[in-house]
């Protein structure tokens, strides 16, 4: 009896390693992307390990993209296995119903993975997109001015000028009195957008009725104060002025100096926008994680509902977005802040970044990340976010009350989007 | 000759059908084609990812009537026409008369000519960033010129206290309306005047002969014989530049937040039917209803035009002729 229970366990352990086999993945992956981010992952890193499988890879430019992806999936015919997904239309494919179910592989990596990417890769309990990266925001401000109008440039003690809203704002208002008007606390009041988005309690859409959120009206507020004391640059993000403020060179229309004491950037954000648009202040920054948490931006990967080879491309996207070994080499490649807790516990103490005056970005990011909603954001959250935007500038600049603003938004939201 | 079908006759004729065959195909499959679908998606409820849908009867058109945005958008579409047009023929025949004048013998024409047509050349999406960034606020070159150069300010009030500012052009409803109107008038003056030029060399140098003969100074050729032989050409200007105008996308989509900002005051129909088919919910039902809506708009006024300015000196001889 005992020979056959044996026998028998061990034919049980040789059937079930067969059918692991079997299900190993093979053929052929039609992978589509904007980011060339993961090119790089497939020639380095993936192909490499799993040579049985045979990828096409295209890319498109991210403004083209949804517009190239969105007739083949509706319609299925040559439509790719596996997708790149921007966390700005990321949600529309989520609540679509066309991509392929993924809660098993979520489920597995559950533990060790950070939570909100999963929360925005889910829809009616199921799991459609996993991220490789989290992308949480902090307050990057610029050491010598914290020394100089605030006493110290240590990110812990900065950070308590920032804790809230009414400590941002008292904060701005010691800035401005203290650099007698030069300084301002950020250049663009669209810099504070994420961070009142991340500081929502329910999100844009509730039942099918629109929500205007207590932290929207809150930033709306915030904005007219800013202008109207003059604690803001009056610049637009991503304008000439915008980045003549990260390096210290912006100037007013009288050609008066203008300093800037902060940028609300993500982890993107450091390396692309803070390192490449002011290297020569280099060393002087720092970050802390403001008023509230928010996330900004990420990449998710997906897979067609209808795929041929539905094995692959869950083992492909579980490769990517969760593989211990791959994010680990991966992160110490591009330095880029990884979904898997397990690689960040075990490296976020190697960091120490130059360009912020030898801070430890890596683990300040890690307490940050943790503090990310992730079930706040919808498939409809930009076409919302556009409209609320000339609300939004149309109250700040004194061309509507608050009231009629509001009003007029929600309209022209029912008209386009049926809200 | 046409009864005599002689066999090389006809085979010449059928070769004629297969060098059109290509234009027939490629009208056929990209122009025919997707104007119908359009036409039959306004019937239709598609929206969002599906490529199934529903007839819904004239659900969209009850809605486009109501749809206070989409009127909005109509006006807005004409008073940007209407400030580029006006000055842009009466500017374009101030020029072309000169240009085409024989008596004033200007040198270089080829070389103004072509001057005036370039701006045509550039890509609408290049002009309007081109715009963008020559009226941006607070540090644009147009403000810089205006405030350290002339040093004319905006007053602006901070903490209660009047301060000197940068203009914001593009949150003044005028002023951004008026910027769009100055791009289209300047792209597309150049084309008029080619158009213009072209009406006056066709008209025959033996009127202008025997008026001068008669002792016309220029002032009364170009009053008595140019304008009024142009008036069949400028009829063709004003229904096409109308019919282009109704269309008008790009500078006022790239100009600003691609919404039509400041106020949605430079939201052109065409950029409110791109907002709802690929801005929002992609509601491809209702911006087919727009575009045909848009269509019958342009339809409609054109007859107005035609029937109002046609020549009637023909239909008047007739009635005449009748009452005899």
């Amino acid at each position: 009896m005992k020979k056959f229970l044996i026998v028998l366990a061990a034919a049980v352990v040789l059937m079930t390693g067969c059918a692991k086999k079997e299900a190993k993945a093979s053929g052929t992956l039609v992978v589509w992307s904007f980011t060339d981010e993961l090119k790089t992952m497939i020639d380095k890193y993936y192909s490499p390990s799993h040579p049985d499988v045979k990828i096409e890879y295209s890319l498109t430019p991210t403004d083209q993209f949804p517009n190239k992806l969105d007739p083949v999936l509706a319609s299925g015919q040559g439509a790719p296995d596996v997708f790149a997904l921007e966390a700005a239309f990321v949600r529309k494919y989520i609540e679509s119903g066309l991509l392929l179910d993924i809660t098993d592989i979520a489920n597995d990596v559950k533990a060790k993975e950070l939570a909100y990417p999963i929360e925005v890769g889910t829809f009616n309990g199921k799991v459609y997109g996993l991220s490789w990266q989290g992308t949480p925001g902090a307050l990057f401000y610029r050491r010598s001015l914290a020394k100089k109008y605030l006493g110290t440039d240590d990110p812990a003690e900065v950070q308590k000028n920032f804790t809230d809203l009414n400590k941002f704002l008292e904060t701005a208002a010691l800035l401005k009195d203290k650099s007698k008007g030069k300084c301002v606390v950020v250049s663009a009041t669209g810099d504070l957008f994420m961070p009142f988005k991340g500081a929502r309690k329910a999100p844009w859409v509730v039942d099918g009725k629109l929500n205007v959120d207590p932290a929207m009206l809150s930033y709306m507020d915030i904005c007219k104060t800013l202008k109207d004391k003059g604690y803001e640059g009056r610049q637009g993000q991503w304008s000439e002025g915008w980045f003549a403020g990260m390096k210290g060179t912006l100037k007013d229309e009288k050609g008066a100096d203008v300093e800037v004491f902060s940028y609300f950037l993500p982890t993107w954000g450091l390396h692309y926008v803070l390192k490449t648009n002011a290297p020569d202040t280099s060393g002087d920054w720092a970050m802390c994680p403001g008023p509230a948490g928010y996330s900004w931006g990420g990449t998710w990967v997906a897979a067609y509902k209808g795929t041929k080879n539905p094995v692959a491309a869950k083992d492909f996207i579980k490769y990517v977005t969760t593989d211990d070994t791959f994010l680990e080499a991966w992160a110490k490649d591009t330095g880029d802040y990884v979904s898997n807790n397990t690689v960040v516990a075990k490296i976020k103490d190697t960091y120490s970044e130059p360009f912020l005056g030898g801070q430890n970005h890596y683990a300040a990011f890690a307490t940050m990340a943790a503090s990310v909603n992730g079930k706040l954001m919808q498939g409809s959250d930009q076409a919302i976010e556009g409209l609320f935007n000339e609300a939004v500038t149309a109250y700040m600049n004194g061309e509507k009350t608050k009231d009629k603003a509001i009003e007029d938004f929600k309209s022209q939201v029912n008209a386009q989007l049926g809200f | 000759m046409k009864q005599k079908t002689i066999g090389n006759e006809t085979r010449i004729n059928r070769w004629g059908y297969f060098f059109v065959l290509p234009f027939v195909l490629v009208f056929l499959l990209f122009n025919l084609y997707p104007t119908f679908y359009t036409f039959m998606l306004a019937f239709t409820d598609l929206r969002g990812l599906r490529v199934d849908f529903k007839f819904s009867g004239l659900d969209n058109f009850v809605k486009l009537v109501s749809d206070q945005y989409f009127w909005g958008a109509v006006g807005n579409t004409f008073i940007i026409w209407g400030w580029n047009f006006f000055p842009q023929l009466g500017i374009a025949l101030l020029l072309s008369i000169w240009l085409s004048d024989i008596r004033l013998k200007l040198k270089c024409k080829g070389f103004f000519r072509a001057v005036v047509y370039m701006p045509n050349l550039l890509t609408a999406a290049s002009v309007a960033l081109l715009f963008r960034s020559l009226f941006g606020y607070p540090g644009g070159p147009v403000n810089q010129f205006l405030n350290e150069t002339l040093g004319i300010y905006h007053t602006g009030v901070i903490d209660g206290q009047q301060v000197q500012q940068a203009f914001n052009f593009f949150r003044d409803v005028t002023m951004t309306r008026g910027i769009v109107a100055f791009i289209q008038w300047w792209m597309w003056y150049g084309n008029t005047i080619i158009m213009l030029m072209a009406g006056i060399t066709s008209i025959s140098a033996s009127l202008y002969e025997s008026a001068v003969v008669d002792g016309a100074n220029s002032r009364q050729t170009t009053w008595y014989i140019t304008l009024p032989m142009l008036r069949p050409m400028m009829l063709y200007i004003l229904v096409t530049s109308m019919i282009g105008g109704m269309q008008m996308f790009d500078i006022p989509f790239l100009l600003t937040d691609m919404r039509g900002a400041p106020d949605f005051k430079i939201r052109t129909s065409i950029v409110y039917m791109y907002n709802m088919a690929f801005q929002g919910r992609n509601d491809y039902a209702y911006a087919a209803a727009i575009s045909i809506g848009v269509f019958l708009i342009t339809i409609i006024l054109s007859l107005i035009i035609f029937f109002f300015l046609q020549d009637r000196s023909d239909l008047k001889k007739k009635h005449v002729g009748g009452t005899k």
